[in-house]
């Protein structure tokens, strides 16, 4: 376990190395969030209003679903397609760990600071905006930590699965635009999903941005249900991620590496 | 069983055979032909615990393959591969912690740790192979001794030269003193004097540690480093497995000459020589190399004086002509 923890600190120094790069990811997040709050004080003050929403909720989501947005690793590096296609990953099958753990642990201390660093970017900006944003609960904030993670682990194995496809297509970059914008609209990134037909809301994708943003908010109902739901998603994908990276090897022609 | 025990090997790859062209491009999106490549073409042999084997062969022979194969990174559709008793393509971890792949110029940090010093990649290795802190270092200050890289465990892998990261990625791949060790052109791209530390170290190595160690190499001048046993690849086949001493007298005493003119219709006094436009290949005896050195440099319009071991190629040719 302690290695996978290195792999984690590894990347969390790698992050500080590029400090710059690390605040300005954060406005990423900022400048959306700007561009929907103006979006909607139109609207709202011409009267227009979208179903159950406040200028304060919509507000408020689109702060917690871009925060997830900018922090989840929904392509889990474009690393492990450089290395299937480089015959890189060879360094790591010859050494006594998991590849993919070894990577979920980097993408992992990599987040972490994603999420502090966009924190510290965000207080004067929710200084600035606090008569729009409601503050969560500390039961909401929790449950809300809970799905964001779970929604994390996700994420983590969508990516995986996308990019583990190199060992059968090369570069999997034709489908990553597609995938990018299926997972902001199927996610809740870019409309929120209640809003939308309710197909969408039977999707996995709603556990990346949508879920832990409606979760902040306190707006959650059956929770034990979503919470055995996201579960059983989550097997699945590590299932498909298995077979796809068992499947993967035998076709490895590690070049290059 | 110990040791290595190769039988009946076979690899093969599946190539995408693309006509040149536009037109080829085009017809490549709608129809595609494959032609498959025998990387390894039924190898059996065996390789004893502690021996010191070079692998020698041209460009495409097999030999990174044979080494992949070896370390469990490829999958072989048919044959078997059996070290110490483990199969290489399960991977287990115990078969893991007892090898070590290296390819020349670029490793395992260069992936990790690119941005970082080598010792935060080694301190990661550390606890990949559950290396007790107090035998970590004495294990680092060995290796960072015999490299002569105490300067450069320290410094950002990227700010590194191509030779220093040679040795930092080498001292990544033996930190865990492995039995079995890999080495896949290891001196490809380095200066002379890196290149000697190298292979002086890899000696002290297999002497030190009883360790297992096949190194490949294209270059016919790398045989004096190897090991007693020399293996050579072609075409995916072992054509040659013996004493290096018996491989070494069949090239004979014999050193090749390439010669460039300044004019094509200089004339050269010299019996054997094949001329190709501006330049002239002979073979000289090796007793006779400072004799024709002097004898050439004395003449007028002569650019550049090459010489070099029997091209690969034509050792091959005598092997296949001396073997039957």
């Amino acid at each position: 376990m302690r290695k996978y923890i290195e792999a984690s600190l590894i990347d969390i120094k790698i992050s500080f190395k590029y400090r710059l790069n690390l605040f300005l990811n954060s406005t990423m997040l900022i400048l959306p969030l700007l561009g929907y709050t103006f979006l909607f004080r139109i609207l709202y003050t011409s009267g227009v209003s979208l179903e159950n929403y406040s200028l304060r909720t919509i507000f408020t989501y689109y702060f917690w679903s871009l925060l997830a947005y900018n922090t989840m690793p929904v392509y889990a590096y474009g690393d492990i397609t450089h290395n299937i296609k480089s015959g890189a990953l060879s360094y790591f099958l010859t050494r006594p760990m998991n590849f993919l753990l070894y990577y979920y642990s980097a993408i992992s201390g990599a987040a972490l600071i994603w999420v502090l660093t966009n924190g510290i970017v965000l207080i004067p900006f929710l200084y600035f905006f606090r008569t729009l944003f409601v503050v969560p609960n500390i039961l909401d904030g929790m449950i809300g930590i809970l799905f964001f993670l779970l929604g994390f682990v996700l994420a983590v194995l969508s990516g995986f699965i996308l990019q583990l496809t190199s060992f059968f297509v090369g570069d999997p970059y034709g489908y990553r635009e597609i995938y990018g914008w299926v997972l902001a609209i199927f996610g809740g990134s870019i409309i929120p999903l209640d809003l939308l037909p309710r197909v969408f809301l039977h999707l996995p994708f709603k556990y990346f941005y949508y879920i832990p943003a409606k979760a902040f908010m306190g707006e959650l109902t059956h929770i034990p249900l979503l919470f055995i739901e996201v579960v059983l998603w989550i097997i699945f994908f590590w299932g498909v991620t298995m077979l796809i990276w068992r499947k993967g090897l035998k076709k490895y022609e590690a070049f290059g590496g | 069983m110990n040791g290595i025990h190769i039988a009946n090997l076979y690899k093969y790859y599946r190539s995408e055979k693309r006509k040149e062209g536009l037109k080829g491009a085009i017809r490549s999106l709608y129809k595609r032909e494959y032609k498959e490549i025998k990387a390894i073409d039924g190898i059996t042999l065996d390789i004893s615990k502690g021996e010191m084997v070079g692998l020698i062969g041209p460009n495409g022979a097999g030999k990174t393959t044979l080494m992949k194969l070896l370390s469990g990174v490829l999958y072989a559709e048919k044959g078997r591969i059996e070290i110490d008793g483990f199969v290489p393509f399960r991977r287990k971890k115990e078969f893991l912690k007892n090898i070590t792949l290296f390819t020349g110029q670029r490793s395992f940090l260069s992936i990790a740790i690119w941005d970082l010093p080598p010792e935060d990649g080694y301190e990661l290795l550390r606890h990949i192979y559950g290396i007790e802190r107090g035998t970590f270092k004495e294990r680092l200050s060995f290796f960072v001794e015999l490299l002569k890289a105490e300067e450069l465990v320290h410094k950002p892998l990227r700010k590194l030269s191509l030779g220093e990261r040679t040795k930092v990625e080498l001292i990544a791949s033996m930190i865990h003193f492995p039995t079995y060790v890999f080495l896949d052109e290891p001196t490809i791209g380095l200066d002379v004097l890196s290149q000697k530390t190298l292979w002086d170290f890899f000696k002290t190595y297999n002497r030190e540690t009883g360790a297992t160690l096949i190194i490949s190499s294209h270059y016919i001048r790398d045989l004096e480093e190897l090991g007693k046993r020399v293996l050579i690849l072609n075409k995916g086949k072992v054509i040659y497995d013996g004493e290096k001493e018996r491989l070494k007298s069949w090239i004979g005493d014999k050193k090749y000459v390439k010669i460039e003119l300044a004019k094509p219709d200089i004339p050269i006094p010299f019996k054997g020589a094949v001329r190709e436009d501006s330049t002239v290949c002979l073979e000289i005896e090796k007793k006779n190399i400072q004799n024709f050195i002097d004898k050439i440099t004395g003449m007028d319009g002569i650019i550049d004086i090459e010489v070099t071991d029997p091209p690969l190629e034509k050792i091959i040719r005598d092997i296949f002509e001396k073997e039957g």
